[in-house]
Order: structure tokens, then C-alpha cells, then sequence
């Protein structure tokens, strides 16, 4: 254990002060972890290659040029935006599922349009097309004609790329608004065609349509490109007319431009779901509904109480959120009040007069609706939270169970319906079995420290009739040491640079739709000292992202 | 509403009896001899070895014992014993990983953070590269997800690939693909001039259609030059993705289809199609995808259709089945623990492979019940193959059940026998799929020179 601490300690000295670089998911190598054998993890050796940038190449932290498709989600907002609140029910439930990677859904190395997607593309905007209004979208007071025409399709176009399109690209709009027999079915089908154009399906990060080839030189963003960015981050759809202006007149040529419309944005109400988006991969969470749970072991997890703890859940980030973002408030603030389904699930933890024990509640992590959605279906998933926390929280690389893990567990069987144990010494044999412990000694002591709380979030002290024991330790952090109980823990991990600096990663992936690489180690260290020294915050963070170099330049690999 | 699977309940009934085979439908499949239709299905968590392989001199089995009896089927099935998984290296993630990315695809799987990709294109993208694809959808890839457990990695989600890492979605609403598959399928109506106004005006839909696909591929043409080789093969796919769209529309309606698969409807209605969280409708969902698959395949819509039972490794629960025995989670509690020892797993292991061995002889036996143009059935020429990700629960790799449905157009030398010779790697599976495909490869995957299945006899 002293060997995995002094290596932790090395980590966090590499990534605070040396620009070392862990990726999500895990780059920090696990000292201990003698897992492996025939499934030893390994890396595809393309976006995910992690460690310090090889020699001679440097850390600057750009992106490549590229077209970024867009999410599902991000591709409904824009529809939203152009044909109303109908259009876009129509357009989430007609694409097909992508899953999220690593938290998010708008990782650029998971997105592309495969056939399905071009199909159900193609399909919907036959749909769309053909229930809009053209009176309404395009109006002609003086009776159809062409210049309406070709205003509408101008203007339907610069919406939706989020520019005014080229000209050849207006003639590719005349070419098709030309095969409607009438005024309303060409403007059907400017509807119809900007919807699966490429321009609307993409974010472009390319640069200007004219621009030469740099020969290593890093590559400018066009004022518009930058200002998507801005939007896709801060409004989670194509910019708005106010950006679009900002872009017009300043051009976005020096980083205050380019913060000063950041700022402006993360006042308004669309940046809030944005950075919500944010905290939620950063913890992990897709919806409580979602957690796989047994009615049979936990009757009182009923619709209503899942209800109530999603919408507690929210309304704590939300409320974390506007009160600044800061980073540690996430594992150290409570929630307001409890909605009355709550209160069963809560217990004496809460009293109305007094508000919540602190012993027992504090932070997100004491949130029923995260230990809900971390925990097993049977149980208090000890295994679950200790892997949650390691990976997470503090973005350190487990590696797989070894092949021959299912031997192990054959040989000492969890039984889920075994009440003569408690759910800790059920899986003390992790700890006890050598072979097991190699791994397991790092994350599940952080597991059994939460084992205070059931698999539904309820505060507890006995299972199955035995004292619950909810001692816990971290090893190999900056804020080792023994812990009783998700509170305490999560005190800890409020003051850890570590997970602040784990924080830095997930939104690097967030923002800029991968995950850090070796080259990105410098940029990656700028920002959490900026977080630092700001105190934490997240928008801090943003402005930090948005004015930083990399936001608007790119490398040209052409 | 008429309820049917292709309200064609006098059709069925008619080929069922195979007495009397509506004479429109003689000419329905005037082109679909030239090559098999196929249909890759992928089940999950393994089986229980001791009751899936037939005895020897009985072509029969405990958990197979549905498919193998089967009055007409039977006789078309081909049991394939002896595919072991062959790694080639150490990829990450466990056994249901390998298996779910590298049985139809023959690459390891990669790792990308936490999640694991497939390492290469899988079967159907191989075949679509290769082969002129007739039918208007050249491949759909769909699957059922509803399993009241979280998605282990994103990987998991679809085993259908285009490039490493590039994970194509797998399609989980049904009923949206019966309206794409089906949807511009109309029955002829009786009124001549309204058939004429109908035609012209579909005529004039599909040529605006064409003039937006065109500029879509405009925009995308323009956009290639600007590109670096990563983002140009982005671009390439969508351009190709779109002009197989636009192809698909022109086959739709350039081909001539029975009038039946113009009233093709799935025959519950109402169902969720949602994904995880959805098992309550799991069983529904497994039904209608059997019978959308064998809709789309006798009418010669869908070229090669790609289905999974499940994510990778997935922690269904079948309480609809109500087995006695069955645990809280079928992958934790049964799969993982059907070893020396545990008969109960055993016994549940049995009933759930009995679920799915019922499933595919649904889908088999309807496609055996649509005639086609030379006399045989659609299930005739076409091949389906019922393979899973690991072979036993505990992750195995050894021994993956596979089997092989159909008369493959002619291209199977015999079926109703198991081939059994000895040892083979997984990348034979596909090479012998490529040739019966008409592909005459030597290899697969990552073996570019593994050769075809021993055993199995090619006409």
C-alpha cells in the first residue's frame, strides 16, 4: 500500500505540476492491479492513447480540423429551433440509438452517419417537410414569388448551417426549390433538404472556405465557426441571432471577443442545461428510471420515489450551478428540502426544523439518486460505488477482471438472497483471496465506506440484522486515509486537488467531444491551475476553455 | 385493422397447405435465386453445452429439439460444432467482448476508454463492400435492448461495424421499420385512373426526393476536397450512405412486389419499443422482430439483416417464462454460475436456449411458408445463422453454438447433419459465409488465409 500511495502521490505531482495527463476512463496506471492476464486492457492506439507526448512532439493541445457530427440530441435543439417544439418530439423518438461515451453523446469518435441514421434522417425530413406550413415559414405578402423564395431558403439556410450559405451552395437550393410544381412544395423542400444537409449535420470545424493548407501552422476558425462552438456549448443548439451579430461586428479575433459572448451566454437559461449536461456525465448519471433495481428487494423504490429523486437530483445541480459552480459546493452542499416521497427514504436524516444530519448526508454522493443509480439491483453495490469513485472521481485506471475471475467467484459464491451476512462480508473475500485483492484492495475499502448507505440511498446501521460496519480508506490519493460513511468520504474527497483535476479531464471531453491525449497534457494543467486559482468553478472553467487559444485555432492536417 | 404479418393470412394459409399457391406470388420473387438473403442473428451469454449439441446418429437435441424436429425446417438446418473464438491477441474486456465483436467480424476488439469497440468491419459491411446487393435495403441492423440492466459499455450496444471502432446503431423500434422497410408499398388499387394519378404523383415525389439526395451529395462532394484522409472518410461514408439511400428509394419502387408485402403490418400494435428499462415488452419485441425479419427477407427488401438478442452480455431476466429456479438476473445468477455443480443454472440455462431455439423456428418456419417463383420457399434461398457471443455462460470461448438455416439459394450441398470437424477457428464461419455468398475469399477478419469451415459442404 505504501508503494501504491507513493505512486499516487507521483501521479498527482505529474498531473498538477508536470502536465502529465490521465484520460478519462482511465490513463493512471493502478499500482497493485495484477488483473490482466489474457484481458489486459489495450488501447487502440488512436484517440484514446494516453500518457506524456512522445518525444518531439509537442503539447498544444489542438484539435484537428474536422466536421463534428451532431448528437441526437443536439440535432433535435436545432430542429427545435427551426420548426418549433412538435418537430423536435418528432425527431427524438425517429433517430437512432447512440449510446453515450464515457458520460457524454457528442464524442466526435462515435458519431458518423451510418446508413440507418441517413435513412432515418432522410425519412424524418421527408416528415417535417411535409407538415410544416409554408405560409407560416415563408410568407409572401405580395402573392408567391421567386425573391420570396430564394429569401427563405437564404434565411432557413443561415439558421440551420449556422451561416449564410456559400454560393454554390444557394444553387444547389435553387436547383432543388426549382423541382416543386407550386410555391409551397419548393419551400417544402428547402425544408426538406437543409434538414439532411451536411451543414446542418455537422459542426464544421474546417476554417474558411478559402484557406490555404498551413504546413503546420495552426489553422483559424471563421468568426461563425467559432461561434458555434460557443452555441454548441452554451446553448446546445446553433447560435442565435445575438451571436450571430457578435460574430458579424467583432469577427471574434482576439479571446475577449470570444469571452465577453461567453459570458453573455452562461447568464442566459439554455447554458444551464449545458453545464447540467456537464455535472451529470462528470458524476456519470443517466436517468434514476434507468437503474437496473430489484422490486422484490426494494418494493419502496416505487414511480413515484424514482420521480422525486430525479427531480431532487436536478434541482441540486441546478441549484449548485446558480449559486457559482464551485466544484467542491457539489460534494459539500445539501438539498433545500425533501418532497414528501422522499421523506420514507430519508428517515430521522432529515427533519424539517433542523434540515439534514451531517453525519450522514453531504454532497451529491449522499443524493438517494445517486446511490440509487450507483449501486447493484440486489444490493448496496460496494463494488459498484468503490469502482465509481477510483474511476470516476478520481480518473484512475482499473483494469479488467482477469480471465479467470469467474473461477474466483465460484469459489467464494455472493449469494444475493444470503441473509445470515451482511452485504460487506459477503464480499470480504475480495480482500481476503490474494488473487482478488490485488484489484479489489483499491477500490472496495472506498466501497465499504459507503456501506452506511443501501442500495436505494437509505441511511442504515444494521443489515440483516448486523451492525453495519462503514469503515472505509483511500490509498493513494492527496487526501488519504481511514473514513466512516458516504459523509465522511465525501469531505475528503471535497478537498482533494486530484478529483479537481479529474474534473479538468471529463470536461475537456465534454467541450471539446474527445478525450485529452498526450498533446493536450500542457492545456489540461493550464486549466486546473486557472481552477485553482478561481476558486473552482466551473464557468470559470468555461471562460478559461473559451479565451484559451486552442478554442479557435486548429491543427491542419491537410 | 386487419392483424396479420402482412395481413396475408389467406396466403399463409395457402402456402402452409402447400396446396395452393397464389399465382401472383410466382412472379413476387422473380430475382431472389441469384444469391441467398441473409440473416445474421447474435444471442447471448452462451448455452448449456451438454443439451444444444444433437447426439450422434440423432439429429436432435434438448434445447434444439424445436428446430431440428421441426416438420419442414428441420430438414434445412445445419448444426455447426466445434467453432472455437480465436484471439489473436490480448484484447481487453472479457469473453462476452471477444465474441460479441469477433464472431461475425474475425478481428479482437479494440478499447477505447472503458469501452469496447469492434476491431473491424463485421460481416455485413465486408459482404456490402464486396457485393452488388439487389434488394432496396442493402442491410438493416436491429436488435432488441430492452433488458432491465444498464449498458455495460457502449461497445455493447451493437455488434454491426463498419471500421474499427465504428460501431453502427442497431435499430430498436420496430414499428419504424416496418413504415421504412414497407412504407412506399402500396397495394395496386382497383380504379385504373387512380392508379395512373397515384403513379404519377409517386413518380413526382420520387424525383423530388432525387433532387434533394442530389444536392445533399452536393454539399457533401464540396465539402471532400476541403477534408484531411480522417475526415474525408467521415465524409465518404455519408456520401455513401446517401446514395444507397437514394437507390433504395428507385429499387422500392422499380421492383415489383406482391401486393401482399404492400399490407405488411406487424401484427401487435401498441408495443414500447423502447431499449433499457423495457423488458416488461422484451418477449413482445423478440416476436415481432421474428416476424419483421422474416417479412423483409421473403419480400426481398432487406439484403443482409443483422439482429441482436440483447447487448453484449446482457443481464436479462425472462420472468416471463416463469422457469422455476431462475434467479434475480439471468447473466449474474444463471449464465455465470452454469458449471459442475450448479444444476439448477443448468436447468435454466436449458429453458432460456428452449426460448430462443422457439424464436428461430418461428422466424424459419415463416419464411418457409412464402413460396417463391422456382418452387421453393423463401427460407430456400435464404441462409440464416443463429451464432452467440461466448459459448458457455461462464465465458467460454470454446465450442460457440452456431447453426445454419436455409437452403442458402442452392449453395449448401446438404443440410440436416452436424458438421463436426474438429477444432476450427471463428474466422472460417465467415469465410464460408463470404463464399456462400458468392465472395469466393480464402479468409476472414484479421486471417486473411483461414480458409472455409471444414465440414461444411458448399455446392
Amino acid at each position: 500500500m505504501t508503494q501504491l500511495k507513493r505512486r499516487c502521490e507521483s501521479l498527482l505531482l505529474a498531473l498538477l505540476t508536470a502536465g502529465c495527463v490521465a484520460e478519462l476512463g482511465g490513463s493512471t496506471p493502478l499500482p497493485g492491479a495484477s488483473g490482466g492476464s489474457a484481458g489486459a486492457n489495450t488501447s487502440s492506439g488512436g484517440t484514446d492513447a494516453l500518457g506524456p507526448a512522445p518525444q518531439g512532439q509537442a503539447c498544444d493541445g489542438l484539435t484537428t480540423r474536422r466536421l463534428r457530427r451532431l448528437s441526437g440530441r443536439e440535432y433535435t435543439n436545432v430542429v427545435r429551433d427551426l420548426l418549433g417544439e412538435t418537430a423536435a418530439k418528432q425527431v427524438a423518438t425517429a433517430l437512432p440509438f447512440e449510446p453515450r461515451l464515457a458520460g457524454f453523446d457528442n464524442q466526435d469518435g462515435a458519431l458518423f452517419v451510418s446508413p440507418a441514421f441517413q435513412t432515418a434522417v432522410a425519412d424524418l425530413a421527408q416528415s417535417l417537410a411535409a407538415t410544416a406550413d409554408p405560409t407560416a415559414l415563408a410568407p409572401c405578402p405580395g402573392g408567391a414569388s421567386a425573391a420570396c423564395l430564394d429569401q427563405f431558403a437564404t434565411s432557413f439556410a443561415t439558421k440551420a448551417y449556422g451561416r449564410i450559405p456559400t454560393a454554390d451552395e444557394l444553387v444547389r437550393l435553387r436547383t432543388v426549390t426549382s423541382s416543386g410544381q407550386d410555391y409551397a412544395t419548393s419551400v417544402r423542400l428547402v425544408v426538406e433538404y437543409v434538414l439532411q444537409s451536411p451543414h446542418t449535420l455537422y459542426l464544421s470545424e474546417l476554417g474558411a472556405l478559402d484557406a490555404v493548407p498551413t504546413q503546420g501552422q495552426p489553422l483559424r476558425l471563421t468568426a461563425e465557426e467559432v461561434a458555434s462552438q460557443l452555441s454548441f456549448l452554451l446553448l446546445d443548439s446553433r447560435p442565435d441571432e445575438a451571436l450571430r451579430q457578435a460574430a458579424a461586428s467583432t469577427g471574434f479575433s482576439t479571446p475577449e471577443d470570444i469571452e465577453r459572448e461567453a459570458t453573455r451566454l452562461l447568464a442566459g437559461p439554455n447554458a444551464l442545461q449545458a453545464l447540467h449536461r456537464f455535472v451529470t456525465g462528470w458524476f456519470d448519471l443517466d436517468q434514476v428510471a434507468l437503474a437496473p433495481k430489484s422490486a422484490e428487494v426494494f418494493p419502496q423504490l416505487t414511480d413515484e420515489v424514482v420521480v422525486a429523486m430525479q427531480q431532487e437530483l436536478d434541482t441540486f445541480i441546478d441549484s449548485q450551478l446558480r449559486a457559482g459552480g464551485k466544484i467542491s459546493d457539489f460534494l459539500s452542499a445539501v438539498p433545500n428540502t425533501v418532497a414528501p416521497a422522499l421523506m420514507p427514504i430519508y428517515g430521522a436524516d432529515y427533519d424539517p426544523a433542523r434540515g439534514f444530519d451531517p453525519k450522514h448526508r453531504v454532497g451529491m454522493l449522499s443524493l438517494p439518486g445517486v446511490l440509487t443509480y450507483h449501486a447493484s439491483d440486489q444490493h448496496s453495490g460496494p463494488v459498484e460505488r468503490g469502482l465509481f469513485v477510483r474511476r470516476q472521481l478520481l480518473c484512475t485506471e482499473i483494469p479488467p477482471p482477469p480471465q479467470n475471475v469467474l473461477d474466483r467467484i465460484a469459489a467464494n459464491p455472493v449469494d444475493d438472497a444470503d441473509t445470515s451476512r451482511t452485504t460487506r462480508q459477503k464480499f470480504q473475500a475480495h480482500l481476503d483471496d490474494p488473487t482478488c485483492a490485488g484489484c479489489h484492495q483499491n477500490f472496495d475499502p472506498i466501497g465499504f465506506g459507503m456501506e452506511d448507505m443501501d442500495g436505494i440511498g437509505r441511511y442504515r446501521t444494521t443489515e440483516n440484522g448486523l451492525a453495519i460496519d462503514a469503515t472505509g480508506a483511500l490509498t493513494g490519493t492527496d487526501v488519504d486515509g481511514p473514513f466512516t460513511g458516504a459523509a465522511e468520504l465525501t469531505r475528503k474527497l471535497a478537498q482533494s486537488k486530484l478529483l479537481e483535476a479529474c474534473t479538468v479531464q471529463h470536461f475537456f471531453r465534454f467541450a471539446n467531444a474527445r478525450a485529452a491525449e498526450a498533446g493536450d497534457a500542457c492545456v489540461v494543467k493550464e486549466w486546473a491551475d486557472q481552477l485553482s486559482a478561481s476558486g473552482g468553478k466551473i464557468p470559470d472553467l468555461i471562460r478559461a476553455y473559451v479565451a484559451h487559444r486552442t478554442f479557435a485555432l486548429r491543427k491542419d492536417d491537410r | 385493422m386487419k392483424s396479420l404479418q402482412f395481413s396475408r393470412r389467406a396466403l399463409l394459409r395457402a402456402a402452409g397447405s402447400t396446396l395452393c399457391v397464389p399465382f401472383f406470388l410466382k412472379h413476387a420473387f422473380a430475382d431472389s435465386a441469384k444469391r441467398p438473403s441473409l440473416a445474421l442473428l447474435m444471442q447471448t451469454n452462451g448455452t448449456h453445452q451438454a443439451s444444444f449439441w444433437p447426439t450422434p446418429n440423432k439429429f436432435d437435441s434438448p434445447i434444439l429439439n424445436k428446430l431440428l424436429t421441426h416438420a419442414t425446417v428441420g430438414a434445412k438446418t445445419t448444426v455447426i460444432k466445434g467453432v472455437n473464438i480465436n484471439l489473436l491477441g490480448s484484447p481487453g474486456g472479457n469473453g462476452h467482448d471477444w465474441g460479441f465483436h469477433s464472431l461475425y467480424s474475425g478481428y479482437d476488439n479494440i478499447t477505447k476508454g472503458a469501452d469496447k469497440f469492434g476491431g473491424g468491419p463485421s460481416l455485413d459491411q465486408t459482404l456490402l463492400k464486396k457485393l452488388q446487393i439487389d434488394a432496396p435495403y442493402k442491410h438493416i441492423h436491429c436488435g432488441v435492448h430492452a433488458a432491465n440492466y444498464r449498458l455495460i459499455n457502449a461497445g455493447r450496444a451493437s455488434f454491426s461495424c463498419a471500421a474499427a471502432g465504428q460501431q453502427l446503431p442497431c435499430q430498436l423500434d420496430v414499428y419504424a421499420l416496418y413504415t421504412q422497410v414497407f412504407g412506399s408499398l402500396t397495394a395496386p388499387t382497383s380504379d385504373p385512373g387512380d392508379a395512373a394519378a397515384a403513379a404519377a404523383a409517386a413518380a413526382q415525389r420520387l424525383a423530388q426526393r432525387r433532387s434533394v439526395l442530389d444536392a445533399v451529395a452536393g454539399d457533401l462532394q464540396a465539402l471532400q476536397g476541403r477534408l484531411g484522409p480522417k475526415e474525408r472518410a467521415k465524409v465518404d461514408a455519408h456520401l455513401t450512405a446517401v446514395r444507397e439511400f437514394e437507390q433504395s428509394l428507385s429499387d422500392q419502387t422499380s421492383q415489383p412486389r406482391p401486393a401482399a408485402c404492400g399490407d405488411a403490418k406487424p401484427s401487435k400494435t401498441g408495443v414500447p419499443t423502447g431499449g433499457q428499462g423495457n423488458e416488461a415488452n422484451a418477449d413482445a419485441l423478440f416476436r415481432l422482430f421474428m416476424e419483421f425479419i422474416a417479412n423483409a427477407m421473403a419480400c426481398n427488401l432487406v439484403g443482409i439483416l443483422t439482429f441482436q438478442f440483447g447487448r453484449g452480455g446482457d443481464h436479462f431476466h425472462y420472468d416471463w417464462l416463469k422457469i422455476p429456479g431462475m434467479r434475480a438476473d439471468f447473466h449474474d445468477d444463471i449464465a455465470h454460475k452454469d458449471r459442475d455443480g450448479d444444476d439448477v443454472a443448468g436447468k435454466v440455462m436449458v429453458e432460456v436456449g428452449k426460448y430462443h431455439t422457439e424464436l428461430v423456428t418461428d422466424l424459419a418456419a415463416r419464411l418457409d411458408a412464402f413460396p417463391q417463383e422456382d418452387g421453393k420457399t423463401a427460407l430456400d434461398n435464404s441462409l440464416v445463422v443463429w451464432g452467440n457471443e461466448i459459448a458457455t455462460g461462464p465465458h467460454g470461448i470454446e465450442n460457440v453454438p452456431i447453426v445454419f438455416i436455409g437452403g442458402a439459394a442452392g449453395r449448401l450441398a446438404k443440410t440436416s447433419y452436424v458438421v463436426d470437424a474438429g477444432v476450427q477457428p471463428h474466422q472460417r464461419l465467415g469465410c464460408s459465409i463470404h463464399r456462400i455468398m458468392g465472395d469466393m475469399v480464402d479468409g476472414f477478419g484479421a486471417v486473411p488465409n483461414c480458409g472455409p469451415l471444414k465440414g461444411l459442404e458448399l455446392a
